[in-house]
């Protein structure tokens, strides 16, 4: 489970998260949608330990992020917004990396990341160089890496970002059947069909705050609207920064 | 050592040996030290020969049998040549040659100045010496000629001789060559430093130029572990450097034609070890600072361009020390750096510092080594640091 309390984050005299609350339960998929700039990588670097709250908290498994990083971070996979590849080392050579990082044995290393190729279908580019690889690729490797040591936890900072149609469709199936398996699945996008592809919950965050929380059903009940788009631009107040 | 920072050592190692750009810079300046000092003991051995035979090609030596005498009595190597050596200087073939005219006999004789040519291309290095040697052994001749002629008219020659020069050089082949050698440390120092540069910017600001830092600190990986790790596999690049620098420098040394020259430079393997195990702290050390350095550029450029900058400032101190006269005073065996080259001098002059000393210097290197990995792996919980605004 992934408890965001209160967060509220300045980067000098920019405020980039204001009061940022919501909680993603085990077996779901929670999004956390808002337009560009909204305060979505922020939240999640502050959840995943890469950025200290200058108020209220992050937890992870009731582990609060800022004060026990190593015990939250455990607990947590994370595809980052940058896949962060090494161009010199090959697909097989990053699970490894990962999986020795996360504290596994080299044993235990090597079958996980046997595992992750086959089950993310990365066979034929398991012992090539990453550097020349697409986008899609890319984000197999990376995505490999965040569920290396099997967290309980996934944070996925718009993972669908720049990929092709079919690679979106495997990278969506993938992540429900993480949430059938149990997993907690944080889910950030600014693109709205993804929400009602994959999610359970959403939250909806705007201008560094949550403004609305609940499931696809309930947003659309509070609002009034017939459909998710015109829900949501009645919530955030704007059209400003949406993905179609 | 945990299992996470030798995991973190395994791949940065390898992605290094992967990057021809950590393999080359490491590599090449371990031979350019070494070839350095080659040219310079080269040059001076070439010098050295230049207390040999004088070799002079003489066109018309028939003109004027007593001076070419004087000469062959001098030292001189006499080549006899027909006319036309101009061509053979200009092509480079003969260093110079001496032309003595038809006309030099009955000039002669008549006590009028005869005329001989010096023929030699000024604009070739290697020439100067043996032409400076023919115009000294011509003036000799024209001192002994003139005070002949002098004494046969009843005048002393003192009278025409008011100032008498001699010189002396004390300079010995052996002296010129330890001064080249005093360089010498400058160059192990250096490889101790340039060894692993590239790989501690590249895990560090170049690896947060390309985006992954921040995927690497989501693991649960305790920052000294990372460093530690990182750190490891730019002393490996160093030690690499290091062991070629030495392994080539001791080469040049044992090089046979420095044997003949009786130069006392020739290093001995314990030296050669002494030299090594002062280097190991320093290959321990500069990754160490590199990496802290680096990690607040803004990118790998900037980081290379700053850290070589820096790399000149400890070779302030070594280019002092290279001037005999400089006594080191004690305080310099406790600055990192500073002490190892201190120790590196008196080695080469054949002094072995004492024991204590050497634990000072080691000791205080070693503390400045780990109080920068402490710094850099706190340095990595700050923002500002991992994110490079």
């Amino acid at each position: 489970m992934l408890e965001a309390q209160k967060l509220q984050k300045r980067f000098g005299k920019t405020v980039a998260v204001e009061d940022v609350s919501f909680t993603a339960r085990d077996g779901c998929v929670t999004a956390l949608l808002g337009p560009n700039g909204a305060g979505k990588t922020t939240s999640l670097r502050m959840l995943y330990g890469l950025l200290q709250p200058d108020a209220g908290q992050a937890m992870v498994d009731g582990a609060v992020a800022a004060a026990e990083p190593l015990a939250a971070q455990r607990r947590l996979g994370v595809l980052p917004d940058a896949p962060g590849l090494y161009g010199r080392l090959t697909a097989r050579e990053h699970l490894r990396y990962t999986a020795r990082l996360q504290g596994l044995s080299a044993q235990e290393a090597e079958t996980r990341a046997a595992a992750l190729i086959e089950r993310l279908d990365m066979g034929g580019i398991a012992d090539r160089r990453s550097a020349g690889f697409s986008q899609g690729e890319r984000r197999k490797i990376a995505l490999g890496r965040a569920l290396i040591h099997d967290p309980q936890n996934v944070v996925l900072d718009e993972p669908t970002n720049g990929l092709d149609v079919p690679s979106t469709r495997d990278l969506r199936k993938y992540v429900r059947s993480l949430a059938e398996a149990g997993k907690c699945v944080l889910f950030s996008t600014h693109i709205l069909q993804e929400v009602s592809a994959v999610c359970d919950r959403v939250v909806i965050i705007a201008r560094g705050r949550v403004v609305a929380e609940g499931t696809p059903g309930e947003l659309l009940a509070r609002t009034g609207q017939s459909n998710l788009e015109d829900a949501f631009v009645q919530l955030i107040g704007t059209e400003e920064g949406l993905g179609a | 050592m945990t299992s996470k920072a030798l995991a973190v050592f395994a791949k940065e190692a390898l992605d290094a040996a992967r990057d021809r750009r950590s393999v080359l810079s490491a590599l090449s300046f371990a031979l350019f030290g070494p070839l350095v000092l080659a040219m310079a003991l080269a040059t001076i051995a070439k010098k050295s020969d230049d207390n040999g035979p004088l070799q002079l090609t003489v066109a018309g030596a028939e003109h004027a049998p007593s001076l070419v005498r004087y000469l062959e009595q001098n030292g001189a190597e006499i080549v006899r040549a027909s006319a036309g050596v101009e061509p053979a200087v200009r092509r480079g073939d003969l260093e110079l040659a001496l032309v003595i005219p038809k006309d030099f006999g009955s000039d002669f004789r008549a006590s009028r100045p005869a005329r001989v040519e010096l023929v030699h291309d000024a604009s070739r290095m290697g020439s100067s010496t043996p032409v400076r040697r023919v115009e000294r052994l011509l003036e000799r001749y024209n001192v002994q000629v003139a005070g002949l002629r002098l004494t046969a008219r009843g005048i002393s020659p003192q009278v025409a001789l008011p100032v008498r020069l001699s010189e002396i050089d004390l300079s010995t082949a052996a002296s010129r060559a330890a001064f080249a050698l005093a360089t010498f440390p400058i160059f192990l120092l250096m490889s101790a430093f340039v060894g692993g540069m590239s790989v501690a910017i590249d895990t560090t600001a170049g690896e947060r130029e390309r985006g992954s830092l921040e995927t690497l600190l989501v693991h649960a990986v305790p920052r000294t572990d990372l460093v530690v790790g990182k750190w490891m596999a730019a002393v490996a690049f160093n030690l690499l450097a290091v062991l070629l620098t030495l392994l080539f420098s001791f080469l040049v040394l044992r090089w046979d034609r420095l044997q003949r020259m009786d130069i006392p430079v020739a290093l001995s393997v314990e030296d050669a070890l002494r030299l090594l195990a002062l280097l190991l702290p320093l290959a321990l050390l500069a990754p160490a600072v590199q990496m802290l350095i680096a990690l607040f550029a803004r990118s790998f450029k900037e980081a290379q361009t700053q850290l070589s900058l820096l790399m000149l400032l400890p070779m302030i101190p070594g280019l002092l020390l290279s001037f005999q006269s400089f006594e080191p005073r004690p305080w310099m065996r406790a600055v990192p750096i500073l002490a190892e080259q201190v120790v590196m001098r008196d080695l080469l002059y054949g002094k072995v510092s004492a024991p204590s000393a050497l634990a000072l210097t080691v000791g205080a290197t070693l503390t400045l080594t780990v109080l920068c990995l402490l710094v850099t792996s706190r340095l990595l919980r700050h923002e500002r640091i991992v994110l490079g605004r």
